[in-house]
């Protein structure tokens, strides 16, 4: 197995990108899993550019588009364009519309950097292609859509997005300054990265995994073991959040898809992050990853310790 | 000559004064980073920065925004192409690259001026550089504004992170600075001389700049100001802290002929945190980099550094009345807004109608919007509105008998609007039916602002106000949220009215927007806090806000509620048993009084 492939990709991260390891570890299971992953911080925290680096740096063909307030579905999908041909018979004429196949349907990975300002109607549409991975008739080959957003501080330049929309996105964390964060090595490590002139940031990425490794490491993923008691732990946990965090509300987004299935995917991507072919309770941890925008704040909050809870009552 | 002081001259030929700009304006093109510039207007903000452009060489473009301002205007215009294809024709659009995507120098005037969606999207677009997946060939853009909107300081510093200068200038008179006041009087007006640099040179300087180590001493100095000055450094983002202000490093180390930056070199932090800083800050910031550099046994460099930071009234914040005020969180689910599931029907339309009146006068706005309702007519602009085109022009069109576009639809939709601050009593004399009527009042207000996408902010006051915050903010869209909690609410205490007037004006002062309105439900009289509410009558008028009262119950309403609406131009209205039994709403004269 190439577990030297994520190696390296993490190196091209942590060459670029000072800190954030829980977005960059994120990044690498979204691409494993071939799940889509959300990125929510203040503006100039990295996350595009580590979109762009894990984008360039898996070798596939990206689409990378910024969106606006006057996105229109055409700009992501390709070029529309209309076609006037005179009947094979008779003597009429043809006039069809159609799209030339662009963007989001012909990328394999895309990065849309931020969806805090797409008007609702686009980005309905944009997420619901992004989750069925197919327009029409058209089978996507999108593995992994990244995207990134502010946290909407103040309605006038920005429409707060709907937390359903956010539910496409198996994946879903916080980015935050790390000139705020409160052990400040992180800040002083940023500031020798940029006064050592070493990074000269180019906007070409080399890719440095081949196609074949992501492949064959997207398959093992499907292969790991998931031992019975770490299932009977995710249940816990999960009815634990219904009853004690009052996560049961019907429009809450504690959903079987994502937890039952997606949540599944990304232990078994944990664990083969973790070089193991078999998932850990520690594992669980990826719920964390899961949860930020699709429960109360004070429950997301309190998981890592709900699941540390958790597993301690089952040793 | 030395470009760098011949650029510096070309800039005092027909600009007096304004020292800090120029120096500024000078490092971001050698540092290729966007300035804003803030500061009165008729200051040379304007002028500084196409004096700049001409001398640099820059292919400069000016954009001078103002309400109407299209995205097209900037971006470019959408064209379409009919060309042949074998045996038929194909009709597609491109874009002409407009001004934005092609300069190498953009100055915009006013910034704020633009509509604020559009002012998003432009600013995004100047701190990433790119579009459509392609670099711009944009350098620097040069911003300039008079004091930015009313938003709050982390908001702004969100929306102008793409700017890695930020500097606040006043006028010469009100900066104090007589020698070039006087300077400007005897100036005769000056031709501008041919631009100082090539856009060669440009390149080359720009080049120079970028290979300026930064030494240890300017790193340790970097760091210890930042340890040192958290509020100051709290403006900047990871990426102005350490990407901008390396390059800033090297620029101004590169300005003053040195291949090396040093501690010293910090100076030029005022650019970056300029329109934050308070003039007492600015001097003192400069003045621990001096002591950091000494500290370094590096020393500050001579005939330098004697920075005037003069600023213009950026006074504090009045302190604010210590008033028993309590912050809370709206209580989760984020649910769905499902049907009203009161018993008791209550017919507000009267108290509705009163709110929508007040709010034409205000900033309702229609937009624009792919989804909104068809209103008018407009021209075709892309290939995919043609299933939105009138279906005869669009044939027309097809067959390419239509001399000119066919007609769309232009699709509108009315912007969200306003502001609703909902102050409910729910002191103890407020049970039973009061209480249902008061809930059932609320209840409509928070739908009648979901339907209008109003933000709104909720108050629950007995002696004390109780703010409650929907994700840490009190003017929120979160009616899911606050519907439940107007389940919740459970009568208890006496009643203040100065309290939660306090605590929703302060909310709405920090709130830009034109039609900002309060609503309070009582039924009791102030025991607590002052019964006339003299200071928050006042904040009101000078705000703007309407305070519309509304006095549930069967005693008298106190006189005090039809001076707060009447003074306010708000209303007053009495809830009161109607003729089934349920409750009536009729306005209340006195508070209609002598309304302008
Ligand atoms: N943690 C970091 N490591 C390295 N560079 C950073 C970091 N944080 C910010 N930067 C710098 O700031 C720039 C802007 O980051 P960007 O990805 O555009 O931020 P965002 O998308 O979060 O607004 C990066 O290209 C880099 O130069
Ligand atoms: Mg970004």
């Amino acid at each position: 197995m190439s577990g030297g492939a994520l190696q390296r990709l993490r190196g091209l991260l942590d060459r670029h990108v000072v800190g954030h390891d829980s977005a960059k570890q994120a990044l690498l299971l979204a691409l494993l899993s071939r799940e889509h992953v959300y990125l929510e911080g203040p503006p100039g925290t990295a996350k595009t550019r580590m979109a762009e680096l894990v984008a360039g740096g898996s070798g596939l063909s990206f689409f990378f588009y910024q969106l606006h307030r006057d996105t229109r579905m055409a700009e992501l999908v390709g070029d529309v364009v209309l076609e006037r041909r005179p009947l094979d018979e008779g003597d009429g004429e043809r006039i069809a519309q159609r799209i030339e196949p662009g963007g989001v349907l012909s990328c394999e990975v895309c990065v849309l950097d931020d969806i805090s300002r797409a008007p609702g109607e686009a980005l309905n549409v944009l997420l619901r292609v992004l989750n069925e991975r197919r327009f029409g008739e058209r089978e996507l080959p999108l593995m992994t859509a990244i995207a990134t957003g502010n946290p909407v501080s103040d309605e006038y330049y920005n429409e707060p997005l709907d937390p359903a929309h956010l539910d496409r996105f198996a994946l879903q964390l916080r980015v935050d300054s790390l000139l705020q964060a409160d052990p400040p090595e992180a800040a002083r490590a940023l500031l020798e990265r940029f006064a050592s002139g070493e990074v000269r940031e180019q906007p070409e990425v080399e890719p440095v995994l081949s196609r074949a490794e992501l492949a064959s490491l997207q398959q093992a993923v499907g292969e790991v073991e998931v031992p019975g008691r770490v299932k009977d732990s995710l249940l816990e946990i999960l009815r634990s959040l219904v009853a004690d965090y009052g996560c049961d509300d019907p429009a809450a987004l504690l959903t079987d898809r994502s937890f039952l299935v997606k949540a599944v995917k990304l232990l078994r991507g944990r664990a083969l992050l973790a070089g193991r072919r078999t998932v850990e309770p520690e594992d669980l941890a990826v719920l964390h990853w899961m949860t930020r925008f699709r429960v109360p704040e004070a429950a997301h909050e309190a998981l890592p310790e709900l699941i540390g809870k958790t597993l301690g009552k089952r040793r | 000559m030395n470009p760098l002081r011949s650029l510096r001259e070309a800039l005092d030929e027909r600009v007096a004064g304004q020292e800090q700009a120029k120096e500024a304006l000078i490092l971001a093109v050698l540092a290729r980073q966007h300035v804003y510039l803030e500061g009165p207007p008729g200051c040379g903000k304007s002028l500084l920065a196409a004096e700049l452009a001409h001398h640099v060489a820059a292919e400069a473009v000016a954009v001078s925004l103002h309400r109407d301002t299209r995205r097209a205007e900037l971006l470019g215009e959408t064209a379409l192409r009919r060309r042949r294809v074998d045996g038929g024709e194909r009709l597609s659009e491109e874009l002409r690259p407009g001004a934005l995507l092609t300069a190498r120098v953009v100055l915009i005037d006013d910034l704020f001026r633009a509509p604020p969606t559009l002012l998003a999207s432009l600013l995004r677009l100047l701190s990433e550089r790119r579009w459509e997946g392609r670099a711009l060939a944009l350098e620097t853009a040069v911003a300039t504004a008079t004091p930015g909107p009313a938003v709050s300081a982390a908001a702004l510093d969100s929306l102008l992170d793409g700017f890695g200068f930020q500097i606040r200038l006043s006028g010469l008179v009100a900066g104090g600075d007589w020698s070039a006041a006087r300077r400007l009087l005897d100036a005769t007006a000056a031709e501008r001389s041919a631009p100082r640099w090539t856009p060669a040179l440009r390149a080359e300087l720009q080049q120079r700049a970028r290979r300026v180590e930064i030494g240890r001493g300017a790193r340790e100095a970097w760091w210890r100001l930042a340890r040192r000055w958290p509020d100051a450094f709290r403006g900047l983002s990871d990426r102005r802290f350490s990407r901008v202000l390396a390059d800033a490093l090297r620029a101004h180390a590169f300005w003053r002929g040195r291949e090396r930056a040093d501690a010293a070199d910090l100076r030029v932090l005022r650019y970056l945190l300029g329109r934050r800083l308070d003039a007492e800050t600015a001097v003192e910031l400069e003045r621990s980099v001096e002591e950091i550099a000494g500290e370094l046994g590096e020393a500050p460099p001579a005939g330098r550094g004697q920075g005037r930071a003069k600023a213009a009234g950026w006074g504090g914040s009045g302190s604010k009345g210590a008033e028993p005020v309590e912050i809370l969180d709206l209580a989760l689910p984020r649910n769905r807004i499902g049907p009203s599931r009161r018993t008791d029907p209550v017919d507000v339309g009267l108290l509705l109608r009163a709110l929508r009146g007040t709010s034409q006068r205000g900033s309702a706005q229609v937009r624009d919007d792919p989804g909104g309702a068809p209103r008018q007519y407009r021209e075709l602009r892309r290939l995919d509105e043609l299933a939105d085109a009138d279906p005869v022009d669009a044939a027309l069109f097809a067959e390419a008998r239509l001399p000119e576009r066919p007609r769309v639809h232009r699709r509108q939709r009315q912007d969200a609007a306003g502001e609703l601050a909902l102050l409910r009593d729910v002191s103890a004399s407020m049970e039973g039916r009061l209480h249902r009527w008061a809930a059932g009042l609320a209840d409509a207000l928070v739908r009648y602002a979901a339907r209008r996408r109003s933000r709104v902010a909720y108050v629950e006051f007995d002696h004390r106000a109780r703010r409650y915050r929907c994700d840490s903010r009190f003017l929120h869209r979160g009616y899911a949220r606050l519907l439940g909690q107007l389940e919740r609410a459970e009568p208890g205490g006496r009643t203040n009215y100065q309290a939660p007037l306090r605590a929703a004006l302060e909310e709405l002062e920090h709130a830009p927007g034109a039609d900002r309105q309060v609503v309070m439900l009582t039924d009791g009289l102030p025991v607590a806090g002052d019964p006339e509410v003299l200071s928050e009558r006042r904040l009101a008028r000078r705000l703007g806000v309407r305070v519309h009262t509304v006095f549930v119950g069967l005693g008298p309403c106190p006189p005090v509620l039809d001076r707060l609406s009447r003074e306010t131009g708000g209303r007053g209205f009495l809830a009161r048993p109607g003729p089934g039994g349920g409750m009536g709403l009729r306005e209340r004269p006195a508070a209609a009084g002598a309304r302008a």
